[in-house]
């Protein structure tokens, strides 16, 4: 990971602002919305459709793989990683409720802990904690290709009624979604990075784009916390927006454009 | 879970984190960046163990399906024999003849066949989509793609010429649209941060 002493102390004092200025928000958002709805979210019809493909799973007892990419905890993709950890919580419990635990692909080792441990406690939750079986999580390869490779053959082999891929993938990740498309499995997708999602965009209608995914655990699970968050990230986007509008007119003015 | 075991978690947690953070943010305190570097250090420490165990866990799938024998159990073979070879490998060494020929008779083979696999498959999914889906956004697409691969494309005579529109769509509209991406990643990012430190909202762990 890179260091920041690098940046002029304009660029930085404006990092420094903005990181405050978010603090300030989310904190000031949560507290509002402490015992109700914080604001209204515009559903995304990428994470709508997942709770179609619970039900379905549950009716037909096979289950869903949730692919959550090669990205760490360690490194610049953990809020991106940390992203699909929401999906999986949101889902998890239901689909353990309805004995269809889902297949969970992991690119990266740290990944297979957390994984497992949002499994287990989902059967904790319910009861069924003598049922939880941690191979369902698996670590599939630490490189892209690979992880791709492999991936695949668990969509084409294993009985699923859906895919999710949400996490830091890159362009092989149409690997795995062509092998679901042969199994003419539907996919639901959050995607962070230009690679993936021109790689995906042929295959999967439905996706959830760039900052898109960071609303995954509101759409899904609907808590405060979520939403406050949500809400903070709009404020800033419009801000940071207005700052760009106002560089750019600025340096059009003085002729530097 | 007990409140004290919960509120020592998220304080451990927010303490690391923003030591960590403040440890980018302000690079002149020698104390806050050495600190970063001493906590990244563990953390790197931690995910060497983390590869470790996530062996275990591939021998553990793939044992169990070459016991039961289930659907594709000959990739699990070839698989545990190749986690072998891999092992073996690791031990004696990165100049060593044995593991120079693995790496050119195997791994750069199969890793160059999965790049081309990866590149038809790419190209397949763009001429599929067209009949797929009839959109507005499906037919921009198409002509996106088109349009570069065939400006990308050495015609006799005719490169300069076609230099020009190239340069614009591929550095001026798709890397405004990448930078838009860019942008909105990096403040989900910064929001979701921020969420995780400030009020324990983790969606791996059991203080959530």
């Amino acid at each position: 990971m890179g260091s920041l002493s690098g940046l002029d102390p304009v660029t930085l004092k404006a990092g420094l602002l903005l990181v405050f200025s978010a603090v300030v928000l989310v904190v000031l958002l949560i507290l509002r919305g402490r015992g109700r709805r914080a604001v209204e979210i515009r559903p995304l019809s990428a994470f709508r459709d997942l709770q179609a493909d619970m039900g379905e799973a549950a009716e037909s007892g096979d289950t869903i793989h949730i692919a959550l990419g090669t990205g760490g905890i360690d490194g610049p993709e953990a809020v991106i990683s940390l992203a699909g950890f929401e999906v999986l919580e949101a889902v998890a419990g239901d689909l353990v409720s309805y004995y269809t635990p889902p297949v969970v692909t992991v690119g990266d080792p740290t990944l297979l802990f957390l994984a497992q441990d949002v499994m287990r406690r989902a059967y904790e939750r319910r009861g069924l904690a003598d049922l939880y079986d941690p191979t369902r999580v698996r670590f599939v390869a630490p490189t892209p290709l690979a992880y791709a490779a492999g991936t695949s053959q668990i969509v084409a082999t294993d009985d699923l009624t859906a895919s999710v891929l949400v996490g830091a993938f890159g362009s092989e990740v149409s690997l795995i979604a062509d092998a679901g498309r042969r199994q003419r499995l539907p996919h639901m997708a959050a995607m962070a990075t230009a690679d993936a999602v021109g790689a995906l965009y042929p295959v999967v209608a439905d996706m959830a784009i760039g900052e898109e995914m960071f609303s995954a655990g509101a759409q899904v699970t609907g808590r405060n916390r979520s939403l406050a968050g949500l809400a903070a990230q709009d404020v800033v986007r419009v801000v940071l927006v207005a700052a760009i509008l106002l560089s750019g007119l600025s340096a059009f003015l003085r002729g530097g454009l | 879970m007990s409140l004290v075991r919960k509120w020592v978690l998220i304080f451990t947690a927010t303490l690391t984190g923003g030591l960590v953070l403040l440890g980018y943010l302000l690079p002149g305190q020698r104390t806050l960046v050495l600190l970063r570097s001493t906590l990244l250090e563990w953390a790197v420490v931690v995910v060497a163990f983390a590869f470790l165990l996530g062996l275990g866990n591939i021998l553990r799938v793939h044992g169990a399906r070459l016991v039961r024998v289930s659907p594709g159990w000959v990739y699990s073979l070839i698989l545990i024999i190749a986690v072998a070879v891999g092992l073996i490998v690791a031990f004696v060494g990165t100049e060593a003849s044995l593991t120079q020929s693995v790496y050119t008779i195997a791994a750069r083979p199969l890793g160059a066949s999965m790049a081309a696999l990866l590149l038809f498959t790419l190209v397949a999914a763009v001429f599929r989509l067209f009949r797929a889906r009839r959109s507005f956004d499906a037919v921009v697409f198409l002509i996106a793609v088109l349009l570069t691969l065939v400006l990308s494309t050495p015609f006799i005579g005719l490169g300069p010429t076609l230099q020009g529109p190239r340069e614009f769509l591929v550095h001026v509209l798709g890397m405004a649209g990448v930078r838009g991406l860019l942008i909105g990643v990096a403040l989900g990012t910064l929001i979701s941060a921020l969420r995780v430190l400030l009020v324990g909202d983790w969606p791996h762990s059991e203080a959530s």
